[in-house]
């Protein structure tokens, strides 16, 4: 642990995440729903810096895809990328098919997601695809593997013991299918965000805030002088 | 007097349509109504008998120390808790970068105690540099207006009022530079206020804020008045007080605001809209409404006639305007109002022959004598924007909403240089909005997505190549680029007013209209356009100062009008 940085608000959130996102390559739509989707953990009280700076880290290396391919049998359809799929595209896609194919038989898998944290997020909240989720995460380097249920309402159910494993997970295999029973495991008592703020790993907003500045525009002499307008002394 | 419906929803063949309404030209000839912010937060001062202290006055001889001022409504007490620094005149820019002040300010969520005050001695004064925490709601800082401060101050030392002229000229003694809310750097987020009734409205807190600094620099003149003068000072007199507004430095930053917030913009229009449809829809003037609009035009011809900016341009519309009133006033004379439907008929008089300026002056006139009718609609100039994407939308239906909503921008040409000539990004120095030219300027590919004509007609040319019935989320996969286009124009299909029509990135945008827009919604006056990219306004003159809250006529401050003549000078206690 390297501390914590904080309180952060949630619109604090939403620029820097989003703004950070743009900064390691992805498009703006798709920047806003990243930011959106660490909202939705932080309200469901699980810290989404290592799993947000991890992803975008990679996505910056290259050591993720940039775009998502779907893949369709007659049993499942995968959605996956030329090696390992970026949670950050991989998150609103499945979102996406979910909404259009909430009545059809078939399950969703995500193959070898970098940061499974962000699935739950992007799939959480009041936006969430239409119904209850059931999904369920393997590590490619194995183990017993967890599972979460995204409640009707958009709720995230998921034990506390399980959000530490999955913030900490390494690429998995993530299947989601509708859940036809109510959930088992208590909704994440969300923190008072508002009251509070919200605390981040100190070491993964540093590294978000890396990402930040790329989204900057580097100042100059003349932009200084013309960009805004105004001059630089005002003794009016 | 009232046609059937009028209290509800509007004859729509009253209401001005969204091409109309929302270009930029029209946008940057507004002017405040009863409807504005600053109106409606004080009338709900006034309506709730809210209670205003001096808890904390510890200044020195030249001003310098902490002030705090607490506000207190039906439920909850806010508190301005600020600090009054030295500033050496070469520091003193009223720009984002900026990096002292001669005054800073905090607005905290109940009573500060100690600690809270010594913590924020630690960050207020460092503003962007600072970290604050969830008590802390507003964040701002101020500049004194160096011709007036000295005049005013050194005026009631010596035992006079100052000169009602130089007072009306500049029209405050600080301005604002930065009025900073909602979640910034660590202040509380507008959720934390968006479900008390005092803070739902839009920008109420923020306003509260700027309402309470108004009247810690009416305090400050006077402890530096009294502090240079001893016996000799004098208060300064009511009048003056009262006409004494809080000016502001608006920049850039305000642009983005509009773009990224459709629903908003759109529950603004609307509010506005309906007000003017409610009115026209009236079959006739009441004496009294007839007496009132009349007495407010002819102040407001006396408030155009003292607004004097050095932009040429705008100096150029105020002629204009002033004539146009004049016309108006000819209009009522001839008997305008005792015709039937007068209002409407007013209107469409407007409509006919005035300027922009002219007709979006009449607008806020014809509003202002309607308060009864109308001021309901302020209770719904806000918005929650969720930013949901329908990712299910048949790909001809997101088509067909394009060529409906964005049918201007289809007609433009992106491909020449000048309709993207422009490109909107944040500075790395100090996170300043600054605007470039794209063929001149480095950083085009890092600029904010705020082109939204552009982008729709870019997103509508890649639905070309898909099956109507085909969903969107086929797009996105293979186009993730358009993802915040499609979010866009699903954003705005149900909210007629919530998009610009016209091409934020052209090589001839105006920046200005949009910050005119938004600030004559805030209830901002006296614009005075310093560049394409900034202006100065005074917020809050002739607003009734905490004493005057519970006298009769607190909401009548409107098109405010320098006094004629102070009164008797006042011994400082």
């Amino acid at each position: 642990m390297t501390g914590r940085h904080g309180p952060v608000p949630l619109n604090e959130i939403r620029f820097v995440f989003g703004r950070a996102g743009f900064g390691a390559g992805l498009p703006w739509g798709l920047a806003e729903d990243f930011a959106e989707a660490c909202i939705r953990l932080t309200r469901a009280g699980i810290d989404p810096g290592p799993a947000a700076a991890a992803a975008l880290v990679a996505l910056d290396e290259g050591s993720c895809g940039r775009g998502v391919d779907l893949e369709e049998t007659s049993e499942a359809v995968t959605l996956r990328a030329e090696g390992v799929l970026s949670a950050l595209h991989a998150g609103p896609a499945a979102g996406d098919w979910l909404a259009c194919n909430r009545d059809g038989p078939k399950a969703l898998r995500l193959a070898a997601v970098d940061c499974p944290l962000l699935i739950l997020g992007s799939l959480a909240g009041p936006a969430h695809p239409p119904g209850r989720w059931a999904i369920s995460w393997r590590a490619l380097s194995g183990g017993a593997g967890d599972s979460a249920i995204i409640g009707a309402e958009g709720a995230l159910h998921l034990g506390p013991e399980a959000a530490a494993r999955l913030a900490a997970a390494g690429p998995a295999n993530i299947d989601i299918a509708p859940a036809d029973q109510e959930p088992e495991t208590a909704v994440m008592a969300p923190p008072d965000v508002f009251e509070s703020g919200v605390w981040i790993d100190a070491g993964s907003w540093t590294a978000i805030m890396a990402f930040f500045g790329c989204s900057l525009v580097p100042s100059t002499e003349a932009d200084r002088l013309a960009g805004a307008g105004a001059g630089l002394v005002d003794t009016d | 007097m009232t046609a059937p419906g009028v209290m509800g929803r509007p004859d729509p063949a009253l209401m001005r349509p969204p091409k109309e309404v929302m270009r930029l030209a029209r946008m940057g000839a507004s002017f405040p109504t009863r409807l504005s912010f600053m109106r409606s937060l004080v009338r709900r001062l006034a309506r709730e008998a809210w209670r205003f202290e001096v808890a904390r006055f510890d200044l020195d001889e030249e001003g310098y120390g902490t002030v705090l001022l607490s506000a207190e409504g039906p439920e909850r007490v806010y508190t301005l808790v600020g600090f009054s620094h030295a500033l050496a005149p070469e520091k003193r820019t009223d720009r984002v970068i900026a990096e002292e002040w001669d005054a800073t300010f905090s607005l905290f969520d109940g009573v500060p105690g100690e600690a809270d005050i010594e913590r924020l001695r630690a960050n207020t004064p460092r503003q962007e540099a600072g970290r604050f925490m969830p008590s802390d709601l507003v964040l701002a800082r101020a500049n004194k207006s160096l011709r007036l401060f000295d005049h005013i101050a050194d005026s009631l030392a010596a035992g006079r009022q100052p000169s009602i002229e130089q007072v009306a000229s500049v029209g405050y003694l600080m301005r604002t530079t930065a009025v900073y809310g909602s979640g910034k750097f660590g202040c509380a987020d507008r959720e934390k206020l968006a479900g008390r009734p005092e803070t739902r409205g839009a920008f109420q807190v923020e306003l509260l804020t700027v309402y309470l600094i108004r009247w810690f620099t009416i305090l400050l003149i006077e402890h530096v008045a009294r502090k240079r003068g001893g016996g000799r000072a004098v208060a300064l007199d009511p009048a003056l007080r009262r006409h004494l507004g809080i000016g502001n430095a608006t920049g850039l930053g305000m642009a983005p605001f509009l773009i990224k917030h459709p629903a908003l913009t759109d529950a603004w229009v609307t509010a506005r809209e309906t007000a003017l449809a409610r009115v026209r829809g009236l079959t006739a003037a009441s004496p009294e409404t007839a007496a009132a609009f009349r007495r407010m035009l002819a102040r407001a011809r006396c408030h155009v006639g003292e607004w004097g900016v050095e932009d040429a341009e705008q100096t150029a519309r105020i002629f204009v305007l002033r004539s146009e009133m004049a016309e108006l006033e000819a209009w009522c004379e001839s008997g305008g109002l005792a015709a039937a439907a007068p209002w409407d008929a007013l209107y469409r008089f407007a409509a006919n022959k005035f300027s922009l300026e002219g007709q979006e002056m009449t607008l806020a006139l014809i509003l202002e004598p309607h308060g009864p009718l109308i001021d309901d609609l302020a209770d719904g100039m806000f918005a929650v924007e969720d930013g949901r994407l329908d990712p299910a939308m048949p790909v001809g239906r997101l088509r067909a909403l394009i060529e409906e909503r964005y049918d201007w921008a289809l007609a433009i040409d992106f491909g020449k240089p000048e309709a993207q000539g422009r490109f909107w990004y944040y500075s790395e120095e100090k996170l300043e909005p600054r605007l470039g030219d794209r063929h001149r300027d480095a950083g085009g590919e890092l600029e904010m997505p705020l082109a939204a004509g552009r982008d729709a007609a870019a997103l509508h040319a890649a639905l070309a190549g898909y099956d109507a019935a085909a969903p969107v989320a086929d797009l996105l996969r293979a186009r993730p680029d358009l993802r915040h286009a499609v979010r866009r124009v699903q954003a705005v299909a149900d909210h007629a007013y919530a998009e610009i029509r016209d091409n934020l990135v052209d090589g001839a945008v105006r920046p200005i209209d949009l910050l005119r827009f938004k600030l004559a919604f805030f209830g901002a006056a006296k614009f005075d356009p310093k560049s394409d990219l900034w202006t100065r306004i005074t917020m809050f003159q002739g607003a009734p100062l905490p004493e005057d809250l519970a006298a009769p006529g607190a909401d009548d401050w409107a098109f405010p009008v320098a006094p004629a003549t102070p009164t008797a000078s006042a011994v400082v206690s």
